[in-house]
């Protein structure tokens, strides 16, 4: 059972990273990568906020919103999910409004680097995304909790590695038109080719 | 004085398709342009729906804009947005659920759609309906020309056939083709999208600068309100 | 500005809106879903007639031809708890939807005989019988397993020995475009013709791609080890003895009208 939930981390990680392999939260990736620190701390933002938000989005989909879920209630028949999209939103944004809460209290020096990207996690795609893939992914509670790390890790570990190789590029010789934006999508772009050599990996 | 309400619709609708392009220079909207574009079917529904969405949100915060409190403000136009999402997704799981399957979570994932937003924030809440509406557009089409441009070469390319015609006579049915697959995965997006911010910027030199001001200014406004 | 901001204004605008969206939401789904469902309805009819090989793939057809077509064939509810034919459900108000994930009609599967990762197992499921006169030729089932991203489903047909594959549909599935999704070329689900389904032991003979020195009787799709794969140890469970094994053997052994 462990080991299950360690290849779904593993899997959300690594072959299936949200960034490189669905390009999920990619205009975050590209805007917030100039320096690996801002690049870390906002990684760390994004695990956080999608260890909460994939969870806490698969209680209300089980209990709420999936065909039959109300049955509990003595409802039967009644199929809600086509909510997902409204509330799944509306949890990540009170997450994102809870955690900036959170840090301003506890951590004021995170929240003072973090502060301006924190806003961005609420329409950041890959939260959203993570959600969504769980409700098509169909899996259970102890699941979502794998999931919801294991692919906000991901989301980490890409823009981390890209925001070191940017830092590098930044002062290399390229072509007027390529530099900056170009060369950003180059570098992705080669990072995503790698990642999707990961692929062939089976459990 | 028509004539200059004229002109400025027109920059209105126009200056988004190259200019100020959402996705070339505001880098915004990229997530749903590379992943739905593995073939020209889907990417051309994607932007039907982005377009939708973005005219209905723009034209109803415009018409709101008097009335929305500030502090509410950001929920008022996310609830619009994931409304109107809402019913586009319906609408294409009852009239074309082949190319809804194909979607999937990315019409969802409109409502995080930065174009979506950015708009409703920095256009809608200060313009009347009608400069929104044309707003809406111009930024909903500068956004579909890329998604239709590079879902066209991806799927030329990766399968040799547009809109599932075949083009490109393939080589395991007797032609000359030798489809490149990698095209189909998400990698070849970025290259493609690398080579036409590199056009753009070669023929408008003007962007280069204007794009490097909005990074090293404030990047999250170049990402979401 | 104040008088913008007053708490009043705040939750009147707020009910407002919430009002409206909801009002628009709901008329658009309570508009679509009989839209949606009558669509998946017809699609799952067609992959019946496909995989018994009575429409060709692909080929254009009305919504009246495709259920006349249908209604054909005999439907049948399967019990697959005690493996033979049920009369408990009625075939005409039976919903496929509820059948496979309703708790109250679905068993929980061993682990280890989860192959195709369902989670559950329904106990009734619909088989549907094309007859000549009063022989059985074809019998169709449902199969469906998770795929790489979401579940695969499709119909799976067999001669009238209960143990040879006489064809395969599938409608509902999200494997990777271009990639994952080429197991619906015509060509590929042409080569399961003829395919063993069970050995002269009655054990489940079917695989996808060579193995070792036996040659691949259905090729492996390139490129999409895990969606080949996912279809292989999806048939191989619906065959098997937690699936239809026990109907089919029955079908074998007493072959009932």
């Amino acid at each position: 059972m462990t080991g299950d939930l360690v290849i779904i981390a593993f899997r959300a990680i690594f072959i299936e990273n949200l960034a490189l392999n669905f390009l999920l939260g990619v205009c975050t990736y590209i805007a917030v990568s100039q320096r690996v620190a801002t690049a870390l701390g906002l990684g760390m933002a994004v695990t956080v906020v999608q260890t909460i938000t994939v969870p806490v989005n698969n209680l209300i989909y089980r209990n709420l919103l999936e065909p039959e879920a109300l049955r509990w209630a003595g409802v039967v028949g009644l199929d809600l999910s086509f909510l997902r999209f409204i509330t799944f939103i509306g949890v990540i944004a009170a997450g994102v409004q809870i955690l900036e809460l959170t840090l301003d209290r506890y951590f004021p020096r995170l929240q003072h680097s973090l502060g301006v990207y924190l806003p961005l996690l609420t329409v950041n795609c890959a939260i959203l995304g993570g959600s969504l893939f769980m409700v098509q992914r169909d899996y259970s509670f102890s699941e979502s909790v794998a999931y919801g790390f294991g692919s906000g890790a991901g989301w980490a570990l890409a823009i981390v590695l890209f925001a070191t190789i940017r830092e590098r590029i930044d002062e290399s010789e390229v072509p007027e038109g390529l530099r900056g934006l170009g060369l950003a999508f180059v570098v992705t772009g080669i990072l995503a080719l790698g990642f999707a050599g990961l692929r062939g990996l089976e459990f | 004085m028509i004539q200059r309400l004229i002109a400025t619709s027109r920059n209105t609708l126009l200056a988004p398709l190259l200019d100020n392009n959402p996705i070339t220079l505001q880098v915004l909207g990229l997530c749903s342009a590379l992943a739905v574009t593995s073939s020209l079917r889907p990417a051309i529904f994607m932007s039907v729906a982005v377009i939708s969405v973005l005219v209905f949100a723009n034209v109803t915060v415009s018409l709101l804009r008097h009335v929305i409190p500030q502090s509410i403000r950001l929920i008022i136009e996310v609830t619009l947005i994931a409304s109107a999402v809402i019913v586009v997704d319906e609408v294409l799981k009852a009239f074309v659920p082949d190319v809804a399957a194909i979607l999937s979570v990315f019409v969802g994932l409109i409502i995080t759609n930065c174009i979506v937003l950015a708009r409703v924030e920095s256009f809608a809440m200060h313009h009347g309906v009608w400069a929104s509406l044309l707003d809406a557009l111009g930024n909903g089409l500068g956004y579909a020309w890329i998604l239709l441009l590079v879902g066209a070469i991806r799927e030329l390319l990766g399968a040799g056939s547009l809109l599932g015609q075949e083009i490109l006579p393939l080589a395991e049915s007797g032609g000359w083709f030798e489809p490149n697959q990698l095209m189909l995965l998400t990698p070849s997006a970025f290259f493609l999208l690398a080579l036409l911010v590199w056009t753009i910027r070669s023929l408008r030199p003007v962007q280069r600068s204007q794009s490097d001001q909005i990074r090293s200014d404030n990047p999250p406004s170049g990402a979401a309100p | 500005m104040t008088e913008r901001e007053s708490v009043a204004r705040t939750l009147g605008v707020a009910a407002i809106v919430a009002v409206f969206c909801s009002l628009m939401v709901s008329l658009a789904v309570l508009w679509l879903r009989p839209i949606q469902l009558a669509y998946l309805s017809i699609e799952r009819n067609r992959a019946v007639l496909e995989a018994s090989g009575l429409i060709e793939p692909a080929t254009e057809l009305t919504e009246q031809q495709i259920v006349d077509r249908f209604l054909g064939l005999d439907t049948r509810i399967v019990d697959l708890d005690s493996g033979t034919f049920s009369d408990a459900v009625s075939t005409t108000s039976f919903d496929f939807r509820a059948a496979i994930n309703d708790p109250d009609l679905t068993r929980p599967i061993q682990d280890e005989l989860d192959i195709a990762n369902l989670g559950r197992r329904p106990v009734y499921l619909p088989a549907y019988l094309l007859r000549n006169g009063s022989t059985i030729e074809q019998i169709v089932l449902p199969i469906y397993g998770q795929g790489m991203w979401a579940t695969i489903h499709g119909f799976i047909s067999l001669r009238a020995d209960f143990a040879t594959v006489e064809g395969v549909a599938f409608y509902e599935h999200g494997e990777t475009p271009g990639i994952g999704d080429r197991f619906l070329n015509p060509e590929w689900l042409a080569q399961w013709r003829g395919q063993p389904a069970y050995d002269e032991n009655e054990r489940v003979a079917f695989r996808i791609g060579a193995d070792g020195g036996r040659p691949a009787g259905i090729d492996a799709i390139t490129g999409a080890t895990v969606t080949t794969s996912a279809i292989e140890d999806l048939v191989r469970y619906w065959l098997g003895d937690d699936g239809f094994g026990p109907f089919l053997a029955y079908m074998r052994r007493e072959a009932p009208q």
